[in-house]
Protein backbone atom coordinates (compact mmCIF):
# COMPACT_ATOMS: atom_id res chain seq x y z
CA UNK A 1 0.00 0.00 0.00
CA UNK A 2 1.33 3.63 -0.72
CA UNK A 3 2.28 5.81 2.03
CA UNK A 4 0.34 8.64 2.88
CA UNK A 5 1.12 11.98 1.62
CA UNK A 6 1.98 12.99 5.53
CA UNK A 7 4.25 10.09 5.99
CA UNK A 8 5.98 10.78 2.37
CA UNK A 9 6.53 14.19 3.28
CA UNK A 10 7.73 13.59 6.76
CA UNK A 11 10.15 10.88 5.85
CA UNK A 12 11.82 13.29 2.82
CA UNK A 13 11.83 16.96 4.71
CA UNK A 14 15.33 16.59 5.99
CA UNK A 15 16.60 15.62 2.67
CA UNK A 16 15.01 18.47 0.73
CA UNK A 17 14.85 21.28 3.76
CA UNK A 18 18.89 20.16 3.19
CA UNK A 19 19.18 21.32 -1.10
CA UNK A 20 20.35 24.59 -1.33
CA UNK A 21 17.99 27.57 -1.45
CA UNK A 22 14.62 25.61 0.30
CA UNK A 23 12.84 27.65 2.81
CA UNK A 24 9.78 25.30 3.70
CA UNK A 25 8.51 22.33 3.15
CA UNK A 26 4.84 21.56 3.31
CA UNK A 27 1.44 20.50 2.13
CA UNK A 28 -0.76 22.25 -0.01
CA UNK A 29 -3.05 22.29 -3.12
CA UNK A 30 -1.45 20.93 -6.25
CA UNK A 31 -2.09 22.14 -9.57
CA UNK A 32 -5.10 19.21 -9.94
CA UNK A 33 -6.56 20.12 -6.46
CA UNK A 34 -5.41 17.48 -4.53
CA UNK A 35 -3.43 17.74 -2.17
CA UNK A 36 0.83 18.05 -2.81
CA UNK A 37 4.15 18.51 -1.25
CA UNK A 38 4.88 22.17 -1.41
CA UNK A 39 8.67 23.07 -1.26
CA UNK A 40 9.32 26.77 -1.02
CA UNK A 41 12.99 28.22 -2.63
CA UNK A 42 14.40 31.16 -1.71
CA UNK A 43 14.29 33.63 -4.76
CA UNK A 44 17.04 34.06 -6.85
CA UNK A 45 18.00 30.11 -6.41
CA UNK A 46 15.24 29.25 -8.96
CA UNK A 47 18.25 26.82 -10.64
CA UNK A 48 18.45 25.24 -7.66
CA UNK A 49 14.99 24.58 -7.42
CA UNK A 50 15.23 22.61 -10.72
CA UNK A 51 16.55 19.66 -8.66
CA UNK A 52 13.70 19.05 -6.45
CA UNK A 53 11.76 15.98 -7.77
CA UNK A 54 8.21 16.92 -9.58
CA UNK A 55 6.95 13.64 -7.47
CA UNK A 56 7.71 11.42 -4.56
CA UNK A 57 6.61 7.71 -4.08
CA UNK A 58 3.46 8.78 -6.11
CA UNK A 59 2.73 12.64 -4.60
CA UNK A 60 2.97 15.65 -6.76
CA UNK A 61 6.03 18.53 -5.38
CA UNK A 62 4.91 21.93 -6.43
CA UNK A 63 7.45 24.02 -6.12
CA UNK A 64 6.74 28.18 -4.97
CA UNK A 65 9.18 30.72 -5.19
CA UNK A 66 8.63 33.20 -2.35
CA UNK A 67 11.26 35.33 0.00
CA UNK A 68 13.00 34.45 3.43
CA UNK A 69 10.65 34.04 6.14
CA UNK A 70 10.94 36.58 8.64
CA UNK A 71 10.33 36.82 12.48
CA UNK A 72 7.33 39.71 12.39
CA UNK B 1 -2.72 45.90 20.47
CA UNK B 2 1.13 47.08 20.44
CA UNK B 3 2.89 45.58 23.10
CA UNK B 4 6.58 44.33 23.89
CA UNK B 5 9.61 43.15 26.26
CA UNK B 6 11.08 46.55 27.09
CA UNK B 7 14.30 46.15 24.84
CA UNK B 8 12.76 45.13 22.03
CA UNK B 9 10.91 47.29 19.24
CA UNK B 10 7.22 46.04 19.40
CA UNK B 11 4.68 43.42 18.81
CA UNK B 12 1.65 42.29 19.51
CA UNK B 13 -0.81 40.86 22.05
CA UNK B 14 -2.05 38.08 20.67
CA UNK B 15 -5.42 37.04 23.28
CA UNK B 16 -5.87 36.20 27.22
CA UNK B 17 -5.38 32.62 27.73
CA UNK B 18 -5.61 30.99 31.23
CA UNK B 19 -3.13 29.31 33.76
CA UNK B 20 -5.39 27.93 36.65
CA UNK B 21 -7.13 30.76 37.66
CA UNK B 22 -4.96 33.59 36.39
CA UNK B 23 -5.47 35.19 33.02
CA UNK B 24 -2.11 36.02 31.61
CA UNK B 25 -1.39 37.53 27.79
CA UNK B 26 -0.07 35.21 25.01
CA UNK B 27 1.99 36.59 22.41
CA UNK B 28 5.60 35.46 21.06
CA UNK B 29 9.21 34.63 22.78
CA UNK B 30 10.51 37.35 20.18
CA UNK B 31 8.02 39.82 21.55
CA UNK B 32 7.57 39.24 25.38
CA UNK B 33 10.93 37.63 25.87
CA UNK B 34 13.18 39.24 23.17
CA UNK B 35 13.92 35.74 21.42
CA UNK B 36 14.97 33.84 24.79
CA UNK B 37 17.42 36.85 26.19
CA UNK B 38 15.41 37.79 28.86
CA UNK B 39 14.35 36.88 32.50
CA UNK B 40 11.35 36.41 34.09
CA UNK B 41 9.93 39.00 35.68
CA UNK B 42 11.05 41.24 33.20
CA UNK B 43 8.43 44.11 32.43
CA UNK B 44 6.35 44.42 29.39
CA UNK B 45 5.44 47.65 27.94
CA UNK B 46 1.96 48.69 26.29
CA UNK B 47 2.55 49.79 23.83
CA UNK B 48 6.01 48.63 22.56
CA UNK B 49 9.06 51.02 22.95
CA UNK B 50 8.92 51.58 19.03
CA UNK B 51 5.24 52.90 19.90
CA UNK B 52 6.72 55.18 22.40
CA UNK B 53 6.08 52.91 25.73
CA UNK B 54 8.11 53.29 28.39
CA UNK B 55 8.60 52.78 32.26
CA UNK B 56 5.46 54.00 32.92
CA UNK B 57 3.07 51.91 30.65
CA UNK B 58 4.47 48.44 32.20
CA UNK B 59 0.97 46.27 31.94
CA UNK B 60 2.42 43.36 32.78
CA UNK B 61 5.68 41.13 33.51
CA UNK B 62 7.07 38.45 31.89
CA UNK B 63 5.76 35.18 33.46
CA UNK B 64 6.86 32.26 31.07
CA UNK B 65 8.66 31.57 28.00
CA UNK B 66 8.99 28.68 25.16
CA UNK B 67 12.96 28.48 24.40
CA UNK B 68 13.43 29.24 20.67
CA UNK B 69 16.61 26.53 20.00
CA UNK B 70 18.15 28.27 16.81
CA UNK B 71 19.57 25.94 14.11
CA UNK B 72 23.73 27.60 14.73
CA UNK B 73 24.06 28.59 18.56
CA UNK B 74 27.54 29.88 19.82
CA UNK B 75 29.85 27.02 20.75
CA UNK B 76 29.97 26.74 24.53
CA UNK B 77 32.53 24.16 23.98
CA UNK B 78 35.94 25.46 25.48
CA UNK B 79 38.46 22.91 22.94
CA UNK B 80 36.06 23.68 19.90
CA UNK B 81 36.71 27.55 20.43
CA UNK B 82 39.77 27.11 21.56
CA UNK B 83 40.59 24.82 17.81
CA UNK B 84 38.54 27.91 15.85
CA UNK B 85 41.05 30.58 17.73
CA UNK B 86 44.23 29.00 16.70
CA UNK B 87 42.67 28.15 13.24
CA UNK B 88 41.78 32.11 12.90
CA UNK B 89 45.06 33.32 14.23
CA UNK B 90 47.41 31.10 11.84
CA UNK B 91 44.45 32.29 9.23
CA UNK B 92 45.58 35.77 9.82
CA UNK B 93 49.28 34.96 9.61
CA UNK B 94 49.10 33.66 6.38
CA UNK B 95 46.58 37.00 5.23
CA UNK B 96 43.14 35.52 5.44
CA UNK B 97 40.51 38.06 6.30
CA UNK B 98 37.93 34.90 6.63
CA UNK B 99 37.40 33.65 10.57
CA UNK B 100 36.04 30.53 11.78
CA UNK B 101 32.89 30.26 14.37
CA UNK B 102 32.63 27.37 16.67
CA UNK B 103 29.07 26.37 16.38
CA UNK B 104 26.86 23.94 17.83
CA UNK B 105 24.66 22.99 15.70
CA UNK B 106 20.71 22.73 17.01
CA UNK B 107 18.82 19.57 15.30
CA UNK B 108 15.11 20.09 17.34
CA UNK B 109 12.71 21.40 14.96
CA UNK B 110 10.62 24.30 17.15
CA UNK B 111 7.02 24.18 17.41
CA UNK B 112 6.11 27.61 18.80
CA UNK B 113 7.33 31.16 19.08
CA UNK B 114 5.23 31.92 22.41
CA UNK B 115 5.38 33.35 25.72
CA UNK B 116 2.80 34.58 28.86
CA UNK B 117 3.29 37.80 30.40
CA UNK B 118 1.20 38.66 33.81
CA UNK B 119 -0.67 41.23 34.13
CA UNK B 120 0.34 44.03 36.76
CA UNK B 121 -3.58 44.36 37.08
CA UNK B 122 -5.89 41.89 36.33
CA UNK B 123 -8.37 45.05 35.43
CA UNK B 124 -6.33 46.39 32.59
CA UNK B 125 -6.57 43.53 30.36
CA UNK B 126 -9.94 42.42 28.26
CA UNK B 127 -10.72 39.16 26.90
CA UNK B 128 -11.96 40.88 23.67
CA UNK B 129 -9.41 40.92 20.70
CA UNK B 130 -9.38 44.48 18.83
CA UNK B 131 -12.17 44.76 15.68
CA UNK B 132 -12.98 40.60 16.03
CA UNK B 133 -14.20 39.92 19.78
CA UNK B 134 -14.21 37.21 22.07
CA UNK B 135 -12.79 34.19 20.86
CA UNK B 136 -15.21 31.11 20.65
CA UNK B 137 -13.06 28.11 21.18
CA UNK B 138 -10.13 25.93 19.69
CA UNK B 139 -9.67 24.85 15.84
CA UNK B 140 -7.92 22.95 14.61
CA UNK B 141 -6.43 24.76 11.42
CA UNK B 142 -6.84 23.09 7.79
CA UNK B 143 -6.24 23.89 4.18
CA UNK B 144 -8.37 26.35 2.66
CA UNK B 145 -9.57 27.51 6.34
CA UNK B 146 -10.64 31.25 5.74
CA UNK B 147 -8.62 33.26 9.01
CA UNK B 148 -8.57 36.42 10.08
CA UNK B 149 -6.69 38.47 12.99
CA UNK B 150 -5.93 41.59 14.38
CA UNK B 151 -2.53 43.12 14.46
CA UNK B 152 -0.73 46.22 15.65
CA UNK B 153 0.42 47.14 12.08
CA UNK B 154 -1.75 45.93 10.03
CA UNK B 155 -4.71 46.21 12.00
CA UNK B 156 -7.69 43.30 11.02
CA UNK B 157 -6.85 41.58 7.97
CA UNK B 158 -8.03 38.39 6.27
CA UNK B 159 -6.38 35.07 4.75
CA UNK B 160 -6.68 31.60 3.42
CA UNK B 161 -4.83 28.62 5.35
CA UNK B 162 -2.63 27.21 2.32
CA UNK B 163 -0.33 25.06 3.49
CA UNK B 164 -0.32 22.57 6.48
CA UNK B 165 2.44 20.76 8.71
CA UNK B 166 4.98 23.25 7.36
CA UNK B 167 8.55 23.15 7.78
CA UNK B 168 10.25 26.07 8.00
CA UNK B 169 13.67 28.71 8.39
CA UNK B 170 13.00 31.59 9.98
CA UNK B 171 15.47 34.41 10.02
CA UNK B 172 15.80 36.14 13.33
CA UNK B 173 18.06 38.79 12.29
CA UNK B 174 21.83 39.07 11.86
CA UNK B 175 22.07 35.28 11.07
CA UNK B 176 20.20 33.67 13.03
CA UNK B 177 18.26 31.31 12.40
CA UNK B 178 15.29 28.70 13.68
CA UNK B 179 13.88 25.98 12.30
CA UNK B 180 9.64 25.05 12.73
CA UNK B 181 8.28 22.33 12.25
CA UNK B 182 4.19 21.79 12.12
CA UNK B 183 3.54 25.39 10.76
CA UNK B 184 0.33 26.54 9.23
CA UNK B 185 1.18 28.95 6.65
CA UNK B 186 -1.40 31.28 5.15
CA UNK B 187 -1.13 34.26 2.15
CA UNK B 188 -0.44 37.56 2.90
CA UNK B 189 -1.96 39.06 5.69
CA UNK B 190 0.55 40.33 8.06
CA UNK B 191 3.87 43.20 8.68
CA UNK B 192 6.18 43.56 11.00
CA UNK B 193 5.10 44.57 14.32
CA UNK B 194 2.02 42.27 13.79
CA UNK B 195 3.58 38.97 15.43
CA UNK B 196 1.93 37.56 18.29
CA UNK B 197 -1.44 38.35 16.67
CA UNK B 198 -3.85 35.33 17.35
CA UNK B 199 -5.40 33.93 14.23
CA UNK B 200 -8.98 32.64 14.26
CA UNK B 201 -11.19 30.91 12.22
CA UNK B 202 -14.64 32.62 10.64
CA UNK B 203 -16.11 31.54 13.79
CA UNK B 204 -13.81 33.04 15.54
CA UNK B 205 -12.34 29.91 16.76
CA UNK B 206 -8.39 29.95 17.99
CA UNK B 207 -6.72 28.62 14.97
CA UNK B 208 -3.01 29.56 15.66
CA UNK B 209 -0.07 31.98 16.63
CA UNK B 210 1.12 34.25 14.01
CA UNK B 211 4.88 34.74 14.48
CA UNK B 212 6.96 35.41 10.76
CA UNK B 213 6.48 35.54 7.19
CA UNK B 214 7.42 37.18 4.36
CA UNK B 215 5.78 39.81 1.25
CA UNK B 216 3.65 36.44 0.12
CA UNK B 217 2.92 34.55 3.20
CA UNK B 218 2.50 34.28 6.48
CA UNK B 219 3.83 31.66 8.98
CA UNK B 220 1.41 30.57 12.22
CA UNK B 221 2.35 28.46 15.06
CA UNK B 222 -1.06 25.39 15.82
CA UNK B 223 -2.52 27.16 18.57
CA UNK B 224 -2.92 23.53 20.30
CA UNK B 225 1.44 23.16 20.44
CA UNK B 226 1.06 26.82 21.66
CA UNK B 227 -1.25 25.91 24.94
CA UNK B 228 0.72 22.57 25.43
CA UNK B 229 4.01 23.88 25.77
CA UNK B 230 2.37 26.92 28.01
CA UNK B 231 0.31 24.61 30.01
CA UNK B 232 -2.89 27.22 29.42
CA UNK B 233 -6.13 27.07 28.23
CA UNK B 234 -8.37 29.53 26.61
Amino acid sequence: MPSSIWETKRRHTDALMAMAGVLAVGIGEGPNGHEAIVVSVRRGYEKAAASVPAEIEGHAVVVRVTQEMRAQ
Amino acid sequence: MSIGHYAITAGTLGCLVRRGDQRLILSNNHVLANSNDASLGDAVYQPGPYDGGGSADRIATLEDFVPIQFSEQQADCPTAMGVANILNGMAALLGSRSRLKAVRPQQEDNLVDAALARPVADTDVMDEILDIGQTQGVADGTLGMAVQKSGRTTGHTRGEILQVDVTVDVGYGGDRVARFADQLVAGAMSQGGDSGSAVLDEGKNLVGLLFAGSDDATVINRIQNVFQLLGVSR
